[in-house]
């Protein structure tokens, strides 16, 4: 059986084999043989090459997150490319002015209004978490050309706060 | 004794005094915000009370309402916790009008304590080395703007009615300083309900040393030595341990009794600690009282071998301490670490969520405490503070090993902790050498990244991601063995994961 994972950006196959009770995994030409045991519905114990792994395992959509002795992996299943769109970093033309809330939280204070001219480093919107205060500044001189939120709004991680054109745009 | 307390706060802290109520025979109240409903002080409680909508100053900061919640329930007595109405002198005040003991210094103490800037003047009436600064919290920026000129920069911008590090700021220049001292006022007033802030000189690279208090109210105030909590990000603290490998035992005695005398100048009672900085030269300066129990008061727990929360309870009831000053001693050596919901990898920017699996760690030696558990919600309304590991061993060396070990079995997914950068800060070279101090992090560990691992983990973690079911392509069959607990290779069929490419 052959799976496909997302690695930081990276696909990564594994082919899966079952011989004799053991579990004869093949990845990118590596081949590794693993005894399998189920601990819980979160972890597995894997034995290969005569060390001991114990893998905690959590699922959220298509993402799975995974600890191993303090050691964190995010995969994702590639069969979603909304997901996949979701998770992209900001940065393609489209989204350059898009500021964007950087963790859920309570906007606290919106310093500019739509039309307003910024400069590089001018604070523009400031959320806050957990009783700190982040500030989102203007990464280039720019006019503002949509403000989505409010004062006193509770937003979503990535919501789309302030939109900027930059100023050297005609 | 108090037949029935009232726990005025949430999440780890309000377990931690649950637990001590149960073991004293005393009966416990919890109150609880909507977001809480889920949190684990509801389910551990005898009783529980709703106070109101998320926000804190709709629940956890409303004074009317948990006192009503006492007086329904017939509490005697209300702990404070700490954050929240801790250090609020008008509620210590509100619940003595209201015949009801407030676990915590009486309102006079607290006010004149829990106000930075009363307590310097207090400290400095006493001969207490302080850290220059502004001695009165000000409306007027001009005020700010002298201070400075006086004592130079850099200067540290704090909110009087704070404490742990919300809405302080270092200003380096006067560009920054008046945005400075507006988001501290917006901070501290989010955060405790009292805008008022001041400031002083920063010092460089200092240790932060603090002392343990216990005062009853006969008038016994006794020490319980130093914690040393030089590790901090956001000058709050995450990393504490005692006892400190700065002092020496004439060091020692002389801070701790400079932390009483200020004590008993101030006529505090209950447990309290005294924050002193330790600059280079092992010079002193009196920085703040907490008038609370604190977050890392465990690691002093371990090694004095005393339980803080209940003598807070019982001091709180009349009852004399139980020791005197020669009868105390600090054995082996404790480690604090803060688990917060924080992203180390981005600033520490918060980082709420839901947790998928929380697994905590054990063995000798090692204690958490804890106010989460696997399938919560952790909210964006409240400190980040999941939980707190600490450990404590015969010395610092095997305390330090301990630590780290345990925190790589410490598993959280689902949100971003601050599990895996701690035990970077622990494995650190200088952190084992003992050279610490407040820039520890800045200096050492800045734009923190986890350590790369070989690649033989990512394959195991390929394998069991692929062996354990896919929600997606497998529906059916994964839902299925997520509750059974047979192991695949006996039945010789397993579910694969991940997007399948034929067979």
């Amino acid at each position: 059986m052959d799976c496909e994972f997302i690695v930081d950006g990276k696909s990564r196959k594994a082919s899966l084999d079952q011989i004799d009770g053991k579990v004869v995994a093949t990845l990118d030409g590596r081949r590794l043989e693993l005894d399998v045991q189920k601990i819980s519905p979160h972890a597995v114990s894997l034995l290969a090459d005569g060390k001991c792994y114990l893998a905690h395992i959590a699922r959220r959509g298509n993402e799975i997150l995974v600890a191993i002795g303090g050691r964190h992996f995010r995969l994702e299943e590639p069969d979603q490319e909304a997901t996949l769109s979701r998770l992209l970093p900001a940065g393609s033309e489209k989204t350059d002015g898009m500021i964007k809330a950087p963790m859920p939280g309570l906007v606290i204070k919106v310093n500019v209004t739509e039309g307003s001219r910024v400069d590089a480093g001018d604070g523009l919107v400031v959320v806050e978490a957990m009783k700190m205060e982040h500030e989102m500044r203007a990464a280039f001189p720019a006019t503002v050309e949509k403000v989505h939120v409010k004062a006193g709004q509770q937003v979503d991680a990535f919501q789309p706060l302030i939109e900027l054109k930059p100023a050297d745009e005609k | 004794m108090f037949k029935k307390i009232l726990i005025a706060n949430r999440g780890e802290i309000a377990l931690r005094v649950i637990r001590a109520c149960r073991e004293m025979g005393i009966a416990t109240v919890a109150v609880y915000s909507e977001a809480d409903r889920g949190s684990r002080h509801v389910q551990q409680a005898d009783e529980a009370r709703f106070l109101g909508p998320p926000p804190p100053l709709e629940s956890y900061l409303n004074i009317e309402a948990i006192l009503s919640a006492a007086g329904k329930s017939g509490a005697e007595a209300i702990h404070p916790g700490y954050g929240f109405l801790a250090e609020n002198a008008l509620f210590a005040r509100r619940c003595e009008e209201s015949g009801i003991a407030f676990i915590g210094p009486d309102s006079k103490a607290l006010a004149l304590v829990g106000d930075k800037v009363a307590s310097r003047r207090t400290a400095a009436s006493i001969q207490v080395p302080l850290v220059p600064g502004m001695m009165a919290a000000s409306r007027s920026m001009r005020e700010f703007e002298e201070a400075v000129e006086s004592i130079g920069y850099p200067v540290l911008v704090k909110a009087s009615g704070g404490g742990g590090g919300k809405g302080m700021h270092i200003v380096r220049s006067t560009k920054e300083l008046h945005s400075a001292v507006e988001t501290s006022r917006r901070e501290a007033r989010s955060a405790f309900g009292d805008d008022s802030v001041y400031l002083e000189k920063y010092i460089e690279r200092p240790r932060h040393v603090e002392f343990q208090i216990l005062a009853d109210h006969h008038g016994n105030v006794v020490h319980l030595f130093e914690r040393e909590c030089s590790i901090q990000r956001r000058y709050q603290k995450i990393l504490e341990e005692t006892p400190s490998v700065a002092l020496d035992n004439d060091l020692r005695r002389r801070m701790g009794r400079t932390a009483v005398a200020i004590m008993k100048a101030t006529h505090y009672t209950n447990a309290g600690t005294v924050e002193f900085l330790l600059d280079q030269d092992r010079n002193f300066y009196f920085l703040e009282v907490n008038a609370r129990i604190q977050v890392e008061h465990p690691v002093t727990e371990l090694v004095l071998g005393v339980d803080l929360v209940k003598q807070q309870i019982r001091i709180a009831c009349g009852e004399k301490l139980p020791f005197r000053q020669e009868d105390l001693a600090q054995r082996g050596h404790a480690i604090e670490c803060r688990i917060y919901a924080e992203n180390p990898e981005q600033d520490f920017l918060p980082g709420p969520g839901r947790i998928i699996l929380a697994r905590e760690p054990e063995g000798p030696g090692i204690r958490c405490d804890s106010g989460i558990y696997s399938g919560i919600e952790v909210s964006s309304f409240y400190d980040p503070i999941l939980s707190k590991l600490i450990v404590w061993s015969e010395d610092r060396e095997t305390a330090r090993r301990r630590m780290i070990a345990a925190l790589n079995d410490y598993t959280i997914l689902g949100i971003p902790t601050t599990i895996g950068f701690l035990a970077d800060v622990l494995d650190h070279p200088e952190f084992a050498a003992g050279r610490t101090h407040t820039h520890f992090i800045n200096q050492h560990l800045p734009n923190w990244k986890p350590r790369g691992s070989d690649s033989v983990l990512l394959d195991i973690a390929l394998v069991a991601s692929a062996l354990s079911g896919s929600k997606h392509s497998g529906a059916r069959q994964g839902a299925r063995q997520l509750e059974s607990p047979t192991p695949w290779q006996t039945t010789g069929k397993w579910e694969i994961g991940g997007s399948r490419h034929g067979l």
